[in-house]
Parts: structure tokens; C-alpha cells; sequence
């Protein structure tokens, strides 16, 4: 319970700091059960787009995740499969880190979310149906941040410490934090 | 070209942040085809980060020379080198002492301004100070606590030039000061401090814009807020709003985190610092000089950025869609005293009426937010007067 508040609390400030970005006004499409987090980010003023209808009665807006990933500016617990979907300028958090400070070299793990720094957080899914460890940007085996990395395929390109550029077609860029940041 | 930076070799990593920050800046990239400042040379006064940098090169880009400094606590200096790499003259470095920071605005001053765009209204003073006016058509000020002093030297019949009130926008103190304010001062101490709001107190000193803002954010992330003021209608709004209002001496035991929203020097004195508990954090939002009393701090007690404006001292500024229409509005109020200063009073005028709504109206259109417009029927009812 208290852990949800915390990692709410380290998610939020990881991402505002990383962007410089307002959250009020904001749609977050939050994927995986992440109530606390979903909470502070509709309290901080931003529209939170949730699959379980429930939410509904907590004030977030109950879409599919399909359609909570297309319209989102930001989405949370975001994966591969969602790629295809994105708006241009869309920013994906791959997954909400664990709070504490990070057990350092200890390498990812195959199946693992994208972009945590190891510790397996039993939320979100892992990139690719196979099962097959995403090869992860920069940031996620302790180089340098922001070297590119490499999703679904596509060259990464840095755009400034701890955010990197993916261009997925003509006009629509998305980009991805790197939360271990 | 003038400049006076620390480290030119930053620039690569100053023009990432400018450039990741004109993304959420549509009303900056709308208005810059509007303005028109051929040949005339503006003095930029900001906080020298990634968002007024993109300031700077829009009054560039509409044909202006722009000269920028900015004191040392608040300069960043990869921005000041991108800033020089892009053709614009900078006097800034983090390095300097207050006796550099006050040689650079004078020589800013020296280089002959049209118009100058200024935070906390240090260099309108010091040009009056000094007599360096020479042929300034007017300035635009940015925030509550810079204009006090102008309409203070107003009144008294001091002030030689007319001043533009850019804080006094709506599409900025609404935005600005509560939400982006706010937002980032919040951030910016959780950030420094690692504590959880979850289950703290935070109390928060002033409950106007900015003060509204900081209790809005620290009790979205869990905290549990008071608010302490001097004004009997901002007392009973915080009230009504469901924080609990205290004298602060009163709620300083309590308190994990105090915030002074005011912008008054003397808001926290020692006495106030003496009765927090060890391990309380002190921040300011507002930012003037001595906000918190300056001298021994009680063993245990923190005050976060020496007493600075936390989100511009010791992290990276107001959020930057707020920025936009902070920014927005000033551009759009160097442009007008360019064209129409020379026929205003030496007073602080607010900005035209127009303008400040266009700014609204381009960020609404931006975010592809409609609006109903009143209907005939409505129009002859607010027209009868019943
Ligand atoms: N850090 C930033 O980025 C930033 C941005 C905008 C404004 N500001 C600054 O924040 C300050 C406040 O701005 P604002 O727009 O909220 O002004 P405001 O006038 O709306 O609010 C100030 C409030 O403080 C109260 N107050 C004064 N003395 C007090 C005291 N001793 N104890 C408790 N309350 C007291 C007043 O009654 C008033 O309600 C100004 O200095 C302004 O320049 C900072």
C-alpha cells in the first residue's frame, strides 16, 4: 500500500524532471494496475485514461487500452504492441521503476519490462510476444544515457539526458524516458 | 558580438534543451510571423534557461538584436553557450560574483536598449539608479514582486518610463503563477530532499496565485496542507478550499516541509525557523531577497536553494507549456511598446486586452479545445439588462 504512494511519488517526479513538462492538462493513459500512481497523476490535474471500469468511479476516464494508448500523450506501463498506435510526440513510460534506490549492476533480465534498471517490478508487459529481451536503450545496462538505443528495431536518437527519440514514420516521432535516470 | 559565458564547449547540450522545449511552445511559434522588431535592440532579463532562451530567439528571429544576462543563481550555462552559438549576445555566467552580475546589466544598459524584458525589476531600477535610461521606450515586467517596487517609484512620480505589467496578464498569473509555480516548486523539493508527501505536513506561507498553486500540488502527492496568511479573504478561501489555516508560528511544529508563497521578506524569521522540528525543510516559492531570514539556521533545519526561489534556483524552471504563455506575453508586450510606447504614460500599464486573450485563444487552438460561442438569443438577454 505504502509502496504504491512511494513509487507513485518516484514515478511522477522522475518524469517531470526528465521533461520539464506540465502534468495538468495532460492524458495518461496508465496500463497495469497502478491505482496510487493513477490517483496523484488525475489529483495533479491531468486526464487519466484507465482500462478497468471501475476507475470510472474514481474519476479517470474508462477507455480500451487500445484507445487509451492512441490518445494519450503520455503512456504509462507502455509497451512494443503499442507502438503502432501512438500520436506524434507521444511519450512512453516504459514502466513505473520500483522505489528505493536502484540495486546497481545487476543486468537485465530477459522478459523484463523496458527500461528498468533490474529489479523486476511485476507490473506491465514484457516487449515482444516472444518473450525476448528487448534490446533496451541506453540507460538500462549502466552506459551513458541517451547513446540511442534501439526499439522495435529503430534507431534511437538522443534528445536530451534521459529522453530518447524514436521516429516510427514520416511526421510522428515518439520518445522514451529512461526512468533509471 | 557581446558575450560573457563560462564554458562555450556546453553548447551542444544547451541547444538539446532548447530544441526539446520549442516542441511544447505552439503559441511562441505562432506569434513569431506577428511581431516586428527590425533593427531594434532588446534586453532580456529571465531566468536563463532552456524556455526564455527560445524567448530570446523568437525577438532574434523577428529581427531584433537581443542582449541577455542574468544573475549567476539562476543562469544555466550550457544555455547561455547555445544562446552565443545562435547569434545571441549573453552576459551571464554561474560563476559570478553579485559585483559581475550588476557589471553585466550595466553594460547591457551601455549598449543602447529600445526595450527591456525584466525579472524582479532589478535592471529597470538599476537604469533609474544609474541614469542609464538614455532612449529605453519602455520595459516589460514579469513578475508580482518586480512590479511592486515600479508602482511604488509610480506613484511617488519616479518612474520615467512606461512599464508593461506582463505578470498582471491573465494567460500568465493564472497559469503561471498557480499551476507551473506550483508544479515545479513541489517537484523541485521532493526532488532535492528525497522526502514522501504520502502522510507529511507541508505548510504553506501566502495563499494568493502562487500560494494556491503550491497547496494544490502538495496535496495532490498526498500531503496534508496548511496554509498561513495575513489577508482575512485569502484566510477564509484556503478555508473553504479544506486546508487548515494557522498562524505559522503555531504550525511550524508540525510541519515536514514549509513553503513561503508570499514574496515579502521577513516571511520566515529566525523565530519561525526556531520552532520547526529537526529534519524540517524550508523552501521558498515566491523569491525575494531574506523571504526566509537569512543567518543561523537551527541545527536539523534545511532551507533548500539558500533561500532562492526553489524551482528557478535549483531545478529547471516553471514547466514549459506555462512557459509558453509567460513568454507569449512578453514577446507580444516588447512588440507593443515598439510600436506604441513612445505614446504611453511613464505608469505600469496592464497589456492590451486583445493581446492577453489572443495568447489564451492560440494555446486553446493548440490544444484543439473548442468553445461555444453565446447564441442571438443569449446576446439580447445579457443585452436587456434584466
Ligand atoms: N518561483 C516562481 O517561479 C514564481 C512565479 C511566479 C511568481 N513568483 C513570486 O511569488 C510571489 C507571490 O506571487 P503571487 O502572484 O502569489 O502574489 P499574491 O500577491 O497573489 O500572493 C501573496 C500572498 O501572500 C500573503 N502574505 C503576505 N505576507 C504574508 C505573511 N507574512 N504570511 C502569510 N501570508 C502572507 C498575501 O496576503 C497574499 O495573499 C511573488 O514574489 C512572485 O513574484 C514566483
Amino acid at each position: 500500500m505504502s509502496d504504491g504512494h512511494r513509487r507513485a511519488q518516484a514515478a511522477i517526479q522522475t518524469i517531470l524532471r526528465l521533461t520539464n513538462l506540465l502534468m495538468a492538462g495532460k492524458r495518461v493513459a496508465v496500463i497495469g494496475d497502478e491505482p496510487e500512481l493513477a490517483a496523484r497523476l488525475r489529483a495533479m490535474g491531468a486526464q487519466t485514461l484507465l482500462a478497468d471500469p471501475a476507475a470510472a468511479l474514481r474519476g479517470h476516464r474508462v477507455l480500451a487500452e487500445d484507445e487509451a494508448v492512441a490518445l494519450a500523450d503520455l503512456v504509462i506501463g507502455a509497451t512494443e504492441a503499442h507502438l503502432p498506435l501512438l500520436r506524434d510526440g507521444a511519450i512512453l513510460i516504459p514502466a513505473v521503476p520500483p522505489a528505493g534506490p536502484p540495486e546497481a549492476g545487476e543486468p537485465p533480465e530477459a522478459g523484463e519490462p523496458y527500461g528498468t534498471d533490474g529489479e523486476p517490478s511485476g507490473t506491465g508487459e514484457p516487449y515482444g510476444a516472444d518473450g525476448e529481451p528487448p534490446a533496451g536503450p541506453s540507460g538500462t545496462g549502466g552506459e551513458p544515457s541517451g547513446t540511442g538505443g534501439v526499439l522495435a528495431g529503430l534507431p534511437g536518437v538522443r534528445v536530451r539526458d534521459g529522453i530518447t527519440g524514436y521516429r516510427l514514420g514520416p511526421g510522428r516521432e515518439v520518445f522514451v524516458l529512461d526512468m533509471s535516470c | 558580438m557581446l558575450a560573457d559565458i563560462r564554458d562555450a564547449s556546453l553548447r551542444t547540450r544547451g541547444l538539446e534543451r532548447i530544441a526539446w522545449a520549442r516542441r511544447s511552445m505552439p503559441v511562441l511559434n505562432a506569434i513569431v510571423g506577428e511581431l516586428d522588431l527590425t533593427g531594434r535592440t532588446v534586453g532580456l532579463v529571465l531566468v536563463l534557461e532552456p524556455k526564455t532562451a527560445n524567448l530570446a530567439l523568437t525577438l532574434r528571429d523577428a529581427g531584433a538584436d537581443v542582449i541577455v544576462t542574468c544573475p549567476a543563481s539562476e543562469t544555466a550555462d550550457d544555455v547561455a553557450a547555445a544562446l552565443v552559438s545562435e547569434g545571441v549576445a549573453v552576459l551571464a555566467r554561474s560563476d559570478a560574483s553579485p559585483e559581475r552580475d550588476r557589471a553585466f546589466a550595466l553594460r547591457m544598459l551601455r549598449e543602447g536598449l529600445d526595450v527591456l524584458a525584466d525579472d524582479g525589476s532589478r535592471v529597470v531600477r538599476l537604469a533609474h539608479a544609474e541614469n542609464l535610461l538614455g532612449g529605453l521606450i519602455g520595459a516589460a515586467e514579469e513578475t508580482t514582486s518586480g512590479l511592486r517596487p515600479l508602482r511604488v517609484m509610480a506613484d511617488r512620480g519616479e518612474l520615467r518610463i512606461p512599464v508593461l505589467a506582463v505578470n498582471d496578464a491573465r494567460s500568465k498569473y493564472l497559469f503561471d503563477n498557480v499551476h507551473g509555480t506550483g508544479q515545479s516548486c513541489v517537484m523541485a523539493a521532493l526532488d532535492l530532499t528525497g522526502l514522501q508527501l504520502a502522510g507529511a505536513v507541508c505548510v504553506v506561507a501566502g495563499y494568493g496565485y502562487v500560494g494556491q498553486g503550491v497547496a494544490r500540488y502538495a496535496r495532490a502527492l498526498g500531503a496534508r496542507v496548511v496554509v498561513t496568511e495575513v489577508e482575512p479573504f485569502a484566510a477564509l478561501r484556503a478555508h473553504h478550499e479544506g486546508y487548515e489555516v494557522r498562524p505559522l508560528l503555531d504550525a511550524c511544529p508540525d510541519a515536514d516541509l514549509v513553503f513561503s508563497a508570499t514574496g515579502v521578506a521577513h516571511t520566515v524569521t529566525r523565530e519561525h525557523l526556531r520552532a520547526l522540528r529537526p529534519g524540517a525543510v524550508v523552501a521558498v516559492a515566491g523569491g525575494v531577497p531574506d523571504e526566509v531570514e537569512a543567518g543561523d539556521v537551527p541545527a536539523g533545519v534545511t532551507v533548500l536553494a539558500e533561500g532562492e526561489c526553489v524551482n528557478c534556483a535549483a531545478a529547471e524552471g516553471n514547466p514549459i507549456e506555462i512557459m509558453d504563455l509567460s513568454l507569449a506575453v512578453q514577446a507580444l508586450a516588447v512588440d507593443h511598446l515598439v510600436r506604441r510606447g513612445s505614446t504611453m504614460a511613464p505608469a505600469v500599464h496592464l497589456l492590451p486586452e486583445e493581446l492577453d486573450e489572443r495568447v489564451a485563444r492560440l494555446k486553446l487552438r493548440a490544444l484543439g479545445i473548442g468553445l461555444d460561442t453565446p447564441s442571438a438569443r443569449q446576446r439580447e438577454f445579457l443585452g436587456r439588462g434584466l
